[in-house]
């Protein structure tokens, strides 16, 4: 990287009042250096505008500083950006090798130095083995791959990815998302990360801004986020979640902890030193009239209290040793057939859906 | 397997000759159909000689040179004409593509000229250049350079605004951008025009020496005509169908050298 700015330094500033023909209105971001600020908003919201003006392929009004310089006046060749686009737009025309050094090309480096960084940053995102192949001879999961190399190929001081696993089967996303947020870690690259998948946004980002109407509405760590959406558009993304106050919690090994609300005791993943709250979606909360098989963690038998039809869903709160716990399930749903209020049912908390707050 | 692959290719390759076989068999079904019809003596065999006449009079044409001076003239004068014709419509229909400016200066004269027939432009030319060598390759390069601009500046601007995009945030400069991404995305359109202009030039040549050059087939053509010799008549018609059809496969050949492992896979 070029600037030598510690974690935690501002690397851009972007304070935006408009964007011609989009809807702007009025943006003030500052990312950090080396963390990924995840941009999440509905379609519409103006994230990509966002991103293509940070890139400087929209004209805007307001001020973009890079490494403290106003990129106005810098041409988008110098400007030092990686930029992945929804679409990817891999060079058809080119082998993968060829559109992973296509960026290197243009730094003055020698023939074997681009060959040599090239094949370094194919070995990264193990594409080696498909460097001979054109685009049109690769999946969904390789094109990602190739073209994420081609950014971030010439060091750039800042990766702008636009929802890049938005045209991928669920699965595939998946393990694209754990290896990009490996990538991005260990070569520690400064990353404005675009999405409309709130699980996307909390996988790969540090931090979390929230867009609506082009304007920004919250930034701050997916946990502050959480706890106080304080916008119903937030809350609406984030879907409802029954959350649980912890007041005591030990390790217990093996990566987990156990947690005490003061009501239930469960256990969840040992992903933070102090454990305030937990949450889990409402989607996530399994019901079953039938006592599951297993051992009794994160079981909870508790009783129908309300049952409401909505739509295709029908959302319940049950009620367990005194916690309310939000969940929902399809309408016909077998799990409960002929339950009404009163009756007593199953809770199963699956431990990777609870969130460590 | 081994074994079942080499039967496949086997197989396949048989049916590839028995493809162009069957493609040869209704030019074989006319010819013998034509040298038939010919010999029944119902028109005068000056007026329709059989097949084995016109090759007979071919070879004798070919030994005397007179078709092999007339065809390296005409050959000459397309070749000329065609390849700096496509290389100045090439380069300014890069820079039309390319440059919003120079697009918008350009095109209305261009769309005017574009339509223009290239013979349209034969009595200007005369006027201009007299009757010498110039006036052939002039038909000829006009005949090349708009269809061919007109189709690189369309394939240029056809891109998608995306890869140039890309290309800028990957430091490269306009230069280089029109000539690493938009010269070659722009080819599949470039090789259509090629492809076309080359028969046409073909065509134009014959048209342009008929009418006005005293050398090539186009001129071997009005002298056999003017001593009523339909064998010579059909010779230059076959050198002319024979050219044609090979500049347009050569240039579909080029093209699906240069374009067809990274369009089709």
């Amino acid at each position: 990287m070029r600037n030598g700015l510690l974690k935690g330094g501002v690397l851009a500033k972007i304070a935006l009042k408009a964007v011609k023909n989009f809807a702007l209105n009025s943006v003030d971001l500052e990312v950090h250096h080396r963390e990924t600020l995840a941009i999440v908003g509905l379609t519409g919201a103006g994230k990509t505008t966002l991103i293509k003006a940070v890139a400087g392929l929209v004209p805007y009004q307001g001020n973009i500083f890079l490494n403290g310089s106003d990129v106005r006046s810098i041409p988008i060749r110098e400007r030092r950006i990686g930029y992945l686009p929804q679409d990817l737009f891999l060079f058809p025309h080119m082998t993968v090798f060829s559109n992973v050094v296509y960026g290197l090309s243009g730094m003055g480096l020698g023939r074997e130095a681009i060959k040599s960084q090239g094949k370094d940053v194919m070995e990264l995102l193990r594409i080696t083995h498909l460097a001979g192949r054109y685009p049109v001879n690769l999946s969904g999961g390789e094109k990602q791959r190739v073209a994420l190399a081609r950014a971030i190929a010439p060091h750039p001081d800042i990766l702008l990815l636009d929802e890049p696993f938005s045209s991928l089967d669920v699965k595939t996303a998946k393990y694209l998302r754990l290896e990009f947020r490996r990538i991005l870690r260990d070569l520690r690259l400064t990353t404005l990360f675009i999405t409309h998948n709130l699980t996307e946004a909390e996988e790969m980002g540090d931090r979390l801004a929230v867009m609506d109407k082009g304007s920004i509405l919250r930034t701050g760590s997916f946990s502050e986020i959480f706890i106080s959406p304080n916008h119903p558009l937030i809350s609406e993304l984030l879907g409802s979640h029954t959350i649980l106050n912890c007041k005591a919690s030990h390790p217990i090994g093996n990566g987990l902890t156990q947690v005490e609300t003061g009501k239930i005791s469960l256990v969840v993943p040992d992903e933070k030193e102090s454990i305030q709250k937990v949450a889990i979606a409402s989607r996530h909360v399994y019901i079953s009239k039938e006592k599951p098989p297993g051992p009794d963690v994160n079981r909870f038998l508790g009783t129908v209290e309300e049952m409401v039809d909505e739509g295709s869903l029908k959302r319940l709160v049950i009620n367990v040793s005194g916690e309310r716990v939000l969940a929902e399930i399809p309408q016909g749903d077998e799990a409960l057939h002929d339950s009404e209020v009163g009756t007593s049912v199953y809770v199963i908390l699956h431990l990777r859906h609870l969130k460590v707050l | 397997m081994i074994f079942s692959t080499l039967g496949g290719s086997m197989n396949e390759s048989k049916k590839g000759l028995m493809t162009s076989g069957l493609g040869f068999l209704p030019v074989f079904a006319f010819l013998g159909l034509w040298e038939l019809v010919a010999r029944l003596d119902i028109i005068p065999r000056q007026m329709f000689p059989p097949f084995s006449a016109v090759v007979v009079e071919a070879f004798t044409l070919i030994k005397n040179g007179v078709l092999i001076h007339h065809f390296s003239m005409s050959l000459m004068r397309v070749l000329i004409g065609f390849i700096t014709g496509s290389i100045a419509g090439l380069a300014c229909g890069l820079l039309m593509g390319w440059n919003d400016i120079l697009n918008r200066t350009f095109s209305p004269i261009v769309s005017l000229i574009y339509p223009i027939p290239a013979l349209g432009w034969l009595p200007i030319f005369m006027i201009w250049f007299g009757i010498n060598e110039l006036l052939p390759i002039a038909i000829i390069f006009t005949c090349s350079f708009f269809p061919i601009l007109y189709n690189t500046a369309s394939g240029v601007r056809d891109v998608d605004e995306n890869y140039v995009q890309v290309a800028r945030t990957l430091g490269q400069g306009e230069g280089r951008i029109l000539m690493t991404i938009l010269f070659p995305l722009a080819l599949p359109s470039i090789f259509t025009g090629l492809r076309l202009e080359a028969g046409m030039a073909w065509r134009v040549i014959i048209a342009a020496e008929m009418v006005a050059i005293p050398t090539g087939i186009g001129a071997l053509l009005m002298r056999a005509e003017s001593l009523i010799r339909m064998d010579i008549i059909i010779v230059c018609l076959m050198v002319l169908a024979v050219m044609c059809f090979s500049f347009e496969r050569f240039f579909y050949f080029l093209e699906k050298r240069a374009t067809e492992r990274w369009r089709i896979g």
